[in-house]
């Protein structure tokens, strides 16, 4: 079953665009935010990343989905 | 150093939003803070407050959020910091809003300068588009100024509304700090029984003193000035040296 689409004023928020097994990733170098399925995550993971916690805001080093250079970045979860 | 981010913000036009955002942060910086002020506003009413040309800006508030220039390249030292502002910002809704974490851009600008200013005051837009939005994901609290007048409820319930889902999609962290009665005529009862009223329909703080109506703030703004280093004993200046005493030794929470 799809999801309704976001209505009136929750059009303005992309969080209602969320969907199910869905999150974003926000890239240090082209600065884009982009949704990505959690299967399209895993492929941007492979071959090799590197996650860095607390220690920078961006913290995971993998493919940027928009950009496509290996960079640093934040995964969104929540968004 | 800590941060305190503030947005100023009513969808009402004409409620001295830009006069308290300007006041409060002028009078903040005589307190010896360090204030920066962002004018997210297409009309850039705070811009020229602080006695710079729209017009003539070369790069603003625009750039930093569609093109993403550093936020530090826009920054115009004055009284009071500023991230100024142009017509060039009523294009920027259309360009966020095909963006995804559109909401953010305001939020991952002013990350940049992290432990560089102890306040952030954004001037919101009067209305409750995208631009509003950003303000309110990226502030701690949020301040409404209010004109004590029959109208003004309505806009305040709205406002909350937004503030509500801010909470539920961008921010959790949002407080309403208060409503500030600006434009005030204490002499009229209408007036008086507004601000009674506003307070305890919507069970919001109203910050006080309550700030009159002046010529004096038209005339400030004009000498590209705050009403604190323009006129510091007019009584305007005294209510708002008052209220951002109130906001800087305030306990949040």
């Amino acid at each position: 079953m799809s999801r309704p689409q976001p209505f009136g004023k929750h059009t303005l928020y992309s969080a209602t665009e969320k969907r199910a097994l869905t999150c974003t990733v926000e890239c240090s170098t082209c600065l884009e935010e982009t949704r990505v399925s959690y299967f399209e995550l895993a492929a941007l993971l492979w071959p090799v990343h590197f996650h860095l916690p607390l220690l920078r805001y961006h913290h995971s080093w993998f493919k940027c989905p928009a950009c496509g250079r290996r960079t640093w970045l934040r995964v969104h979860l929540d968004r | 150093m800590t941060l305190r981010t503030i947005a100023f913000a009513n969808q009402k036009g004409g409620v001295a939003k830009t006069t308290t955002t300007l006041s409060i942060g002028s009078a903040l910086a005589a307190r010896g803070r360090s204030v920066l002020v962002v004018d997210l506003d297409p009309q850039a009413a705070l811009t020229y407050s602080l006695g710079v040309d729209p017009d003539a800006v070369a790069e603003t508030i625009n750039d930093v959020l569609v093109r993403r220039l550093p936020v530090e390249k826009v920054i115009i030292e004055r009284e009071v910091d500023l991230v100024p502002s142009n017509i060039d910002l009523a294009g920027a809704e259309a360009v966020l809003l095909a963006k995804t974490g559109r909401e953010f851009a305001l939020e991952r600008s002013l990350r940049e300068l992290s432990g560089r200013y102890e306040y952030i005051l954004v001037d919101c837009p009067p209305s409750l588009g995208i631009l509003t939005i950003n303000g309110l994901t990226v502030a701690g609290e949020v301040v409404v100024p209010l004109q004590a007048e029959a109208l003004s409820h309505r806009g305040v319930g709205q406002l909350l509304e937004t503030v509500a889902d801010i909470r539920r999609f961008t921010n959790p962290n949002l407080e309403v700090a208060g409503l500030i009665p600006v434009m005030f005529d204490g002499r009229t009862r209408h007036a008086r029984a507004v601000l009674a009223d506003v307070g305890n329909r919507y069970g919001v703080p109203v910050l006080e003193p309550a700030v009159k109506k002046s010529i004096r703030f038209a005339e400030a703004a004009q000498a590209g000035r705050s009403i604190i280093s323009y006129a510091p004993g007019h009584p305007g200046a005294v209510a708002y040296r008052a209220l951002a005493d109130a906001i800087d030794e305030g306990t949040r929470g």
